[in-house]
Formats: C-alpha cells, sequence, structure tokens
C-alpha cells in the first residue's frame, strides 16, 4: 500500500514538471507597452492597453467615450467591448462601466452569419450575461432575460467545440480570421465564470495554437487556407494571424495588432509543448487533415462536405493543398508553396482568377446577380482577373509530398480564361522557356522549384514578384511543381502515377483522422487531441473537459 | 315608411364611411443594409431593418432593430397591427406592441429568414436559407419542417394558396406544397426550376415566376425564359396587368401578353405589393416607389428609402 502511494506520487511530480508554458511577464509587458504607445485607429483593444499602462488617461477616455457613443452595427464591437470591460473592470470608473451596461441594453449588433461571427457573437454574450447575470429581458437589446441569454450562448458554443473538434472547422486555417478565433476564446478562457465553458475555451485556444503552430514557419502560416486576404496571399506574414503567431511562439511580435493586448492582460500562456512544435521542428514530415466546407446554401449538395487537406512541411518550405473545388467563396487558397524566408514575399501559390454569381448564390443568401453587382464594394478584387486569392470549380488538385499537380478544364462561358502563378522576385531564375520545354526552374536560397505547363505561358513582372500567366489550350492547361530543398530527403520523383491521379494525397483514404501529423493527432470523431513534441505530450480531452500532460517513456 | 328605410341607409353610409376613415393599410419595408458599399453581405448589415409607413409611402418610420439585415415581416392579423414578426438574417424578432418592444424569438439554430407566414391560432412558418420551421405558439418555441423537403432547401417566399388552402413555398429547387395532414412537403412536378416569386390572379389561377424568367399560369408557360432580361425575381398583379419585377428592372405584362421592359424602372427591383388598388415596388438598388399605370407604360414615382436596399414590401390593415 504504501509503495502504491509512493508511486502515485512519483506519477504525478513526473506530470507537473513536464508542464511548462511560455508567455513570461515581460513579452506581456513589452506588448501592451507597444500597442499602447501604437498610433492604431482607436480600438476598444488598445484602449484597454492604455488605462492599464497609465498613458495618456484624458485622451484615452476620450476615444472611449466615441467607442461608446455611436452605435456600431455588429459582433465585432461586442467581442472587443466585451473584452474591454472584462480587461479593464478593476480600474475602469462606476460611470463607464454603468455606459457600457447601457449599450447592450440599447444598441443592436448583428450576429452576422460566419463561424467566427458567431463565436463572437455569442461568447461576449455568455460573457456579459455572467457579468449581468439577473436582468430580465427589457435590460437586453435582445428583449431575453440574462438567464435565457447565458443558456443559448453556452449551448451554442458547446455546439460549436464539440463539431469542431470532432468534425473539423469551416473557416479552417485563416490567416485573417484566426485572429477572430483566438481573441474571443482568450476572452472566455480567462472571464468566465462557468467552469465547464473556461475549461473547454482555453482547451479549443490550445487545439486552434496546436493545429496553427503545426504548420507555422516563421511568421507565416502554411498550407491551404479557408480565407484570406490578397496581401497575405503573397505576403503570409501580413496575416492577422501572425500577430499572434509572434506574440505565442516567438519571443517578440512585430506585426503587432491590438487585440493581443487582451491576450496580454490574460493569465494564460502557452503549453510549451505548442511552442516547441510551432519553432522547433525540423525534420520534413506530414500532415493530413479532414476540415468541412462552408454550408452551402443553394445549387449544391450535400450542405457540408468534408475536405481533405493535406500539407507536407521542411525545415526549407511547406507546400499544402487541398483538393480543388470551392470550399469557401471569394477568400480560399487551395494551394500554396511557403518558403521559410525572412523575406516579405515569400509565398508561391496559382489559382485560375473565378468569379460567378453562381459562386455567391451558393454561400450566401442574397440574390445572387445583385451581389455580383455589389461585390467589389466589400471584397474588392473579387472579380480581377489579376487576383491571388479565391477558388474555381474548374480546378483539380493533386498532391504528393514535394510535388503539385494542378489541372484546368475553363469552359467558354467563363469569364477569366487562364491560370496564374505568383513567384517572389527575389529568388534566381535559372531557367524559363515559355513555348518549346515550357518550363522554369528557379532557386530560392536552398530551396529548387522546378515548373512544368501544359500550354505556352507569359511571365510579367507584377507588384513583388513574377506573374505566370497559362493560355488555354481546347479549354485545358496543367501545371507540375516540384520542390527541392538541400537538406530534404524524402522528395519524391515525378512519375506517370501523379498524373493520373494515384499515389497522391487526394487518392488516399484519411478519414480515420481528423488531423494526422507527427506533432498532431486526433481521431476523426473522438474529440480528442494529442500534442506531442519530443517528450512531451499534452492530451486534450474534449469528451471529458481534461487536459493531461506527461512526459513519455522515451522522455523520463 | 320611406323615411324609415331612407334614415337606416343614411345611417349604414355614414357607418361605412367612418369605418373606412378609421382603417388604412400601413406599410412594411425591409431593408438589407443601408446604401454604403460596404455594408453588403455577410456580416455587414450597417443601416437594414424595418421602415413603416402609414400614408401610403409619403413618409416612413424606422422600427424596432438598427443594422438587422431585414428580409421581410408579418403580422397577426388579429392584432390590428400590434403583433409584428420580423424575419431577419438574425432570426425572427417579434413585437407585441406596434414595435415599442421586441425580443428575439428564435436562437442560434436558425439564421437568414427569408419569409415568415402567419397563419391562424399562433401557428406561424419560417422560410431560412437552409430549411423551415414552425412554431405553434406564436414564436416562443420551433420545430423544423423539412420533411419531403430535399437539400438545399432555399426558400426566399412563402405563399398562401386560398384556392388550395396550402402553403406553397418557392423554393431554388422549385415549387413545394405543405400538407398539414402529412406534416409534409411535396414538389408540384410542374415547377423543377428555381422559383423566385408566386401570386394568385382573381379568378385563382396560381401565377409562378422563375428565377430564370419563365412565368407560368396553372402550370402552362406564358413567358419563355430570355437571357437578356436578367434573373427575375419578384411578381404581382393588377386587374389584366401582371408586373414583374427583376435585375434589370420591372417588366409589364399587359393585354398584349409581351413582356416588356419599362425604361424609366428602377434597377434590382425585388419586391412588388398590390394593395388598395395601389401598386408599389421595391428596389435593391435603393428605394421604394408607386407604379401607375398607364395606357402603354407604366410611370415611376419615387417614395423615399433611396438610401436603403429594400428587399421586400409588406402590408397591414390598420384600424
Amino acid at each position: 500500500m504504501q509503495l502504491r502511494k509512493y508511486i502515485v506520487v512519483i506519477i504525478l511530480l513526473a506530470c507537473v514538471q513536464g508542464v511548462s508554458y511560455g508567455q513570461s511577464q515581460k513579452l506581456k509587458r513589452e506588448t501592451l507597452e507597444a500597442i499602447a504607445h501604437k498610433d492604431y485607429n482607436p480600438t476598444f483593444s488598445a484602449i484597454a492597453a492604455q488605462l492599464r499602462i497609465g498613458t495618456d488617461d484624458t485622451k484615452t477616455y476620450k476615444q472611449l467615450d466615441a467607442m461608446l457613443d455611436r452605435e456600431y452595427g455588429d459582433m465585432f464591437w461586442m467581442y472587443e467591448c466585451a473584452g474591454f470591460y472584462f480587461s479593464c473592470k478593476d480600474i475602469l470608473p462606476d460611470s463607464y462601466k454603468e455606459k457600457i451596461r447601457e449599450c447592450w441594453k440599447k444598441f443592436t449588433p448583428y450576429r452576422g452569419d460566419t463561424e467566427n461571427h458567431f463565436l463572437m457573437y455569442y461568447g461576449s454574450l455568455f460573457l456579459m450575461s455572467e457579468e449581468w447575470d439577473s436582468l430580465d429581458g427589457s435590460e437586453w437589446f435582445m428583449g431575453r432575460s440574462s438567464q435565457e441569454i447565458r443558456f443559448e450562448s453556452k449551448e451554442w458554443l458547446e455546439h460549436w467545440i464539440d463539431e469542431t473538434v470532432k468534425s473539423g472547422q469551416t473557416e479552417f486555417d485563416s490567416p485573417r480570421y484566426l485572429y477572430y478565433y483566438i481573441t474571443p476564446l482568450i476572452l472566455l478562457a480567462e472571464y468566465s465564470r462557468d467552469t465547464l465553458i473556461k475549461k473547454k475555451s482555453s482547451m479549443m485556444l490550445e487545439w486552434m495554437l496546436a493545429s496553427y503552430g503545426s504548420k507555422y514557419m516563421n511568421g507565416s502560416y502554411a498550407g491551404a487556407h479557408s480565407r484570406e486576404s490578397n496581401e497575405s496571399a503573397i505576403a503570409p506574414t501580413s496575416g492577422e494571424a501572425t500577430s499572434y503567431g509572434e506574440y505565442f511562439f516567438e519571443d517578440s511580435v512585430r506585426h503587432l495588432l491590438p487585440d493581443v493586448a487582451f491576450a496580454a492582460m490574460t493569465s494564460f500562456e502557452i503549453p510549451e509543448v505548442i511552442r516547441q512544435i510551432a519553432r522547433a521542428r525540423k525534420a520534413a514530415h506530414e500532415c493530413t487533415e479532414i476540415v468541412r466546407s462552408r454550408r452551402r446554401i443553394r445549387f449544391e449538395k450535400p450542405p457540408v462536405k468534408k475536405i481533405k487537406k493535406y500539407t507536407y512541411l521542411t525545415n526549407a518550405y511547406a507546400l499544402g493543398s487541398i483538393e480543388g473545388g470551392i470550399v469557401q467563396p471569394i477568400q480560399q487558397r487551395t494551394w500554396s508553396l511557403v518558403l521559410n524566408s525572412s523575406q516579405k514575399n515569400n509565398a508561391i501559390i496559382g489559382l485560375h482568377p473565378y468569379f460567378s454569381a453562381q459562386e455567391l448564390g451558393t454561400f450566401f443568401p442574397e440574390e445572387p446577380a445583385f451581389m455580383l453587382q455589389k461585390i467589389e464594394g466589400v471584397k474588392q478584387g473579387y472579380v480581377s482577373e489579376d487576383k491571388w486569392v479565391g477558388a474555381s470549380p474548374y480546378e483539380t488538385i493533386w498532391q504528393r509530398r514535394n510535388e503539385v499537380r494542378c489541372s484546368y478544364n475553363i469552359p467558354q462561358d467563363a469569364v477569366n480564361r487562364h491560370v496564374d502563378l505568383f513567384f517572389p522576385d527575389w529568388g534566381n531564375i535559372i531557367d524559363c522557356d515559355s513555348t518549346i520545354w515550357r518550363q522554369i526552374t528557379i532557386n530560392y536560397d536552398s530551396v529548387h522549384i522546378t515548373l512544368n505547363t501544359e500550354t505556352d505561358f507569359s511571365l510579367t513582372h507584377t507588384p513583388g514578384g513574377y506573374r505566370v500567366r497559362l493560355r488555354l489550350q481546347d479549354n485545358k492547361t496543367s501545371y507540375w511543381l516540384s520542390v527541392i530543398s538541400k537538406n530534404d530527403s524524402r522528395v519524391v520523383n515525378s512519375d506517370a502515377n501523379m498524373f493520373l491521379g494515384k499515389d497522391v494525397y487526394q487518392d488516399q483514404e484519411f478519414d480515420k483522422w481528423l488531423i494526422h501529423s507527427p506533432f498532431v493527432e486526433s481521431k476523426y470523431g473522438s474529440g480528442i487531441i494529442k500534442i506531442q513534441y519530443g517528450a512531451s505530450e499534452r492530451i486534450l480531452n474534449f469528451v471529458k473537459a481534461t487536459t493531461v500532460e506527461k512526459l513519455t517513456e522515451s522522455g523520463r | 315608411m320611406m323615411t324609415r328605410y331612407f334614415l337606416l341607409l343614411i345611417f349604414a353610409i355614414s357607418f361605412c364611411a367612418s369605418l373606412s376613415a378609421q382603417t388604412h393599410t400601413r406599410l412594411y419595408a425591409s431593408a438589407l443594409a443601408s446604401d454604403d458599399p460596404a455594408a453588403f453581405m455577410g456580416g455587414s448589415s450597417i443601416g437594414g431593418g424595418l421602415w413603416t409607413s402609414d400614408d401610403d409611402g409619403k413618409n416612413w418610420t424606422h422600427l424596432g432593430w438598427q443594422h438587422t439585415k431585414g428580409y421581410s415581416v408579418a403580422t397577426d392579423d388579429s392584432s390590428n397591427g400590434n403583433i409584428i414578426f420580423s424575419a431577419c438574417g438574425n432570426g425572427v424578432i417579434g413585437s407585441r406592441d406596434g414595435g415599442v418592444n421586441w425580443r428575439m424569438l428564435t436562437d442560434w439554430r436558425v439564421a437568414e429568414v427569408l419569409d415568415i407566414y402567419v397563419g391562424t391560432q399562433k401557428k406561424i412558418t419560417i422560410a431560412t436559407a437552409s430549411g423551415f420551421y414552425s412554431s405553434l405558439d406564436s414564436g416562443e418555441h420551433w420545430s423544423t419542417m423539412n420533411d419531403g423537403m430535399p437539400e438545399p432547401r432555399y426558400c426566399a417566399r412563402l405563399f398562401f394558396y386560398n384556392k388550395q388552402q396550402t402553403l406553397l413555398a418557392a423554393t431554388s429547387n422549385g415549387l413545394y406544397s405543405y400538407s398539414g395532414k402529412e406534416k409534409s412537403w411535396k414538389q408540384d412536378k410542374r415547377y423543377t426550376q428555381s422559383i423566385k416569386d408566386i401570386d394568385t390572379l382573381s379568378d385563382g389561377s396560381l401565377l409562378v415566376l422563375t428565377e430564370n424568367g419563365a412565368l407560368y399560369r396553372d402550370g402552362k408557360m406564358i413567358v419563355r425564359p430570355l437571357a437578356k432580361r436578367g434573373q427575375l425575381w419578384c411578381l404581382a398583379h393588377s386587374d389584366t396587368t401582371i408586373i414583374i419585377g427583376g435585375e434589370r428592372g420591372v417588366f409589364f405584362y399587359g393585354e398584349d401578353h409581351v413582356l416588356k421592359l419599362q425604361s424609366q424602372s428602377p434597377k434590382n427591383a425585388h419586391s412588388i405589393l398590390c394593395t388598395d388598388g395601389e401598386i408599389f415596388i421595391a428596389s435593391l438598388s435603393g428605394g421604394v416607389y408607386r407604379v401607375d399605370i398607364g395606357e402603354e407604360d407604366l410611370e415611376f414615382t419615387p417614395l423615399g428609402l433611396e438610401k436603403l436596399q429594400v428587399w421586400s414590401l409588406r402590408s397591414a390593415v390598420i384600424k
């Protein structure tokens, strides 16, 4: 009996020793200082940093007054306002607390229509209904009581967490919108009084950071993305997510966006095992995932489709893709090659610049033809023939480790009838033959890239790089891109199978795994995620709402 | 005796006159957002919501929530305009006091409510971008109503067909009718294309408008689709005239059986309302218009809301 107790104590000690965290107090303080002194358009998060640091209070309160006086229309206002309230609650004068209370009674912010919108909306409503926990419906803009709001918000949060950890995310791997997942989750993890939501939000945060960290490359988010901007498509470190990537994975934040102030004011620290995955992984490896399409409301079925996602990562580059077709409207990145470089433009991408009323109508409820008329006001560049984001229904993608083959069959009535690739202009072009061999070879530091095209192409300068434009022949074209780096021993050489769609990941069954890599794995539908690096292993069990970190046998 | 009849007649006339003086038609306009180029689609709904007019559109008053993507509205006929249900991107918002106080009636499961039908005995049906829900207690509780309806279930128009006492749904998969007995939707095999609007003529015959521009009367195509007309979205009739609105403007289908685009009409005409002999049109490009039927053409008079993307017009009789 004594011996058994002794063993239990030893195991517990081993577990405790295995847990270590990042985000020093120094980094938190420096981040807050930097945000407080940076000249942003006023945001609640920047104002919170200013109040916490104690800059010019008169100016800060003036900005706050402006933020609380004007009724903003959506959930972006809500999560920022909730974040501000909780971050500064201990130093905020009662008059401002009352003013904020009034806003949540009078303003009628819109819920939006995406996964990130709902998280911001229900996440902040949950926190606020916990704070003002016994008000009746007349005190809330929704006309519902605190109890009703809390119940609904909790129900959605639990539903979303369960669906996401078991079946995958719809707004997966977004260099832009990850920012709008991390902030609400940090707020819930820090300020919720509900132990289950607090715990699960913290676990979700870890899961999202682990997924991000496993594809993080020196500030860039590698692989295919559900949604990204034209700018971050070719300059990945300009994505909003990089701000959190640097905060959590690095020792300083260069791409400093104001919401990070909210994170710096919480006790949340990233587990060291996730930080190591993001920073220290070296060997070439594969990461397979299942994600979900955005819900399709017209023209297609089933409404939500399971999508295979694959990323091949080395120390020098990462090549990743999803199967072709439209998974997310307007901003999809179907494949990318990200170079591990400090150069600003470090991504190579390709696409058919497709747009249509049908694409918009598949995902949005407004009239398709009208959306096409108005789209440029809200998503600039959507109809441009030169755009760098977006998916095409006419694209098929096959990838095998360091090779990707994209083929296109574009009908006569499609508007943009060409295919474009972007190459950064800091590489060394070894060879370029656009009509006979139809080949480009180009070196970026230690990475050697070969592009072969089925049809003739043109090469022109474009901001930040080269545009390779493929013409169609009989409505068709295709290209094959191969990457080799000096240190990568696992590369494959092309063979006929690659051109037949065999032995490529799209041809393989990996439905068993939600995610599978040497660092993060989860069986599809299990709700249990294993995060590991070296001897450290962290298990997020969403079914039991538990987190266990331990040293594996090899580490003891 | 004659004097008594005469007095009775005078009394009846004055009674009717007083009644008609006390009743009027209230117009409701549901708007997606303002005309700000950035206030569009997805999470953008700045300026959207519900507007009403009690003077045939001369003046409009905002009612209820600010910045909510408004698709449609319905009132409980027995409430004299007090019980209002607004179909929004957020769900269904209801008021029991003529729009002074509002309450969200649906939860996270319900989004993008494109149309709403209020029946008798507190029964409400809603059509969303991804399916149907019904409530038997005036919106307090909801249950799905998708049996017999294949996916995708986009439906922008519910219509109660008096002749058959049936609720019809204009969906992207065709026209469906709901059988309360079988609690199931059933497709009308004559209409399998995307349907945008439904109306009935005074003889009870059913008009069905397809998105690609075909117009059917009781299953018989009376207007063929023509690509140059663009997408067609809404339909109404007045006497022998059928009016159709769409992307390119308003079309007039008169006794010559030809569908003619009205050159002065507002583009993106998305809703047509015929009430009390008046015809109103709402445009997604902005504004509500009164329509007057001339000898050959229609005349359009702007009535306001020109800075709003107006999705639909509805009306209620107020005493």
